[in-house]
């Protein structure tokens, strides 16, 4: 079992490691944070038995179980990666629930949007957006970045505001809610 | 170019479509071709005053499309090359009155019962239904675009719209350069259009006064055989390129000399 902070309260990370016999140690070790709002989040198959555990012990200690939810990465279904094997032209758009991958150029006025990566063996000229459902982990990669605007997640930059590299193979990713443009 | 019906388009406006209409058009029958221009600009037509047969328009396409002349009486022929043809576009008239259909026959009647040799279609700017109209009875187009930022990218728009109607052959002419801003680096060289467009060039054409003044005389400045350089003699290079000749392109040196010409050779800037 792992324990978390969260803004809500505590959030309880169990696995097929917890059992009967071993989370009533770790409970009690560690029961000042059970007198809380708790979300528990199962990871793989846990028993119900193990669940009734925790909820009596919270109860017992004052604390409020408020939800039981499988972890959020396993709940996003990943999409499929669309591949356009052509130039994207001026007024041209590509849409994928998972990654784009463009095998040619996006021209300025086109527009490119994934739920994860996008991917352009090209040069890119036009708009970007990955991670465009909130996955900040997304990012633009092209054989050269010269797009007016870039945006992951929910994020966006401008081209005045990012640095520009050398001209070489770019990726563009999100560090700490800004996006940034590095030589890769 | 193997495309019997060609679409001159450029997606912006005051690019020089009409006048590369008019001036291809012209050196092509000057080569020997039987060549019609059609313009589509129903409304704003234009064509008739470039090539100075304005005063003898009578019948126009929309004539032709709702019958009520022949073809061939709405064809104006050319006073200065007998093998060039007008075929006028409607000025009472609005883009609605054109149809796909009707504009595919009327090319199909040309070059099958006419035996036109090229017909050229002047397309009005924009990428509605007149400019869909225009390209419906293309084989190639030729992409009209001026060497600045916005011009190109409705150029890309364009031929992004002519490859979804599967035109395959399309041709790029790089309309009003200015040597000696492309030098200061005020304009966008050759090289960057055609990077951004992925198309293959058929012609460079200089900035020159005199198309002004051709286009408001009404003759086609390609015509004039003597000049042998400017725009007239740029377009002229274009309809012999388009008719398969190797013709070596514009060299934009404005000055500089032979010193110049020789580092450029050498690679250097």
């Amino acid at each position: 079992m792992r324990a978390r902070g969260t803004r809500g309260g505590i959030l309880l990370s169990l696995d097929s490691g917890d059992t009967l016999e071993n989370l009533p140690d770790t409970l009690n070790d560690h029961q000042h944070l059970l007198e809380n709002n708790i979300v528990i989040e199962i990871g793989d198959a846990v028993s119900w038995p193990v669940i009734d555990l925790i909820v009596q012990k919270v109860a017992s200690v004052g604390g409020t179980v408020l939800e039981v939810r499988p972890p959020p990465i396993l709940s996003q279904a990943r999409g499929e990666t669309v591949i356009v094997a052509k130039t994207i032209r001026s007024g041209g758009r590509v849409e994928s629930s998972g990654s784009v991958v463009v095998l040619g150029d996006v021209n300025a006025g086109a527009e490119i949007i994934a739920n994860d990566d996008v991917i352009v063996v090209g040069i890119l000229r036009g708009v970007a957006h990955a991670g465009a459902n909130g996955n900040e982990n997304a990012v633009i990669w092209a054989r050269q970045i010269l797009s007016p605007q870039l945006r992951i997640g929910d994020a966006l930059a401008q081209a005045s505001g990012i640095d520009k590299t050398s001209g070489g193979p770019e990726v563009a990713h999100l560090q700490d809610g800004q996006i940034v443009l590095r030589p890769w | 170019m193997n495309a019997k019906a060609i679409v001159v388009t450029s997606g912006k406006g005051g690019v020089g479509k009409t006048t590369t209409t008019a001036n291809v058009g012209a050196a092509l029958a000057q080569l020997g071709e039987k060549v019609a221009v059609i313009d589509t600009d129903v409304g704003l037509r234009n064509l008739d005053v470039v090539m100075g047969l304005e005063g003898r328009v009578v019948f126009d396409i929309i004539d032709v499309f709702e019958r009520r002349c022949k073809l061939k009486q709405a064809l104006i022929r050319d006073k200065r090359v007998d093998s060039l043809y007008l075929l006028a576009a409607s000025q009472t008239k609005d883009k609605s009155s054109l149809s796909e259909g009707q504009m595919k026959a009327v090319v199909k009647a040309l070059i099958e019962r006419e035996g036109f040799d090229r017909v050229l279609i002047d397309s009005p700017a924009g990428i509605e239904s007149g400019f869909q109209t225009a390209a419906s009875a293309a084989q190639g187009a030729l992409v009209v675009v001026n060497p600045e930022v916005s011009s190109v990218r409705d150029a890309d728009r364009i031929i992004g719209l002519l490859e979804a109607r599967e035109i395959d052959e399309v041709k790029l002419v790089i309309n009003r350069i200015r040597p000696e801003m492309v030098k200061r680096g005020d304009m966008l060289e050759v090289e960057d259009v055609l990077e951004i467009l992925g198309v293959k060039l058929i012609g460079i054409v200089p900035e020159d006064e005199k198309i002004l003044v051709s286009t408001n005389i009404g003759n086609p400045a390609s015509l004039d055989n003597g000049v042998k350089a400017g725009a007239g003699s740029a377009f002229r290079n274009i309809a012999r390129r388009l008719r398969g000749d190797e013709v070596p392109y514009l060299s934009l040196d404005s000055g500089g000399g032979f010193l110049a010409s020789l580092r450029r050779l050498f690679g250097g800037s």
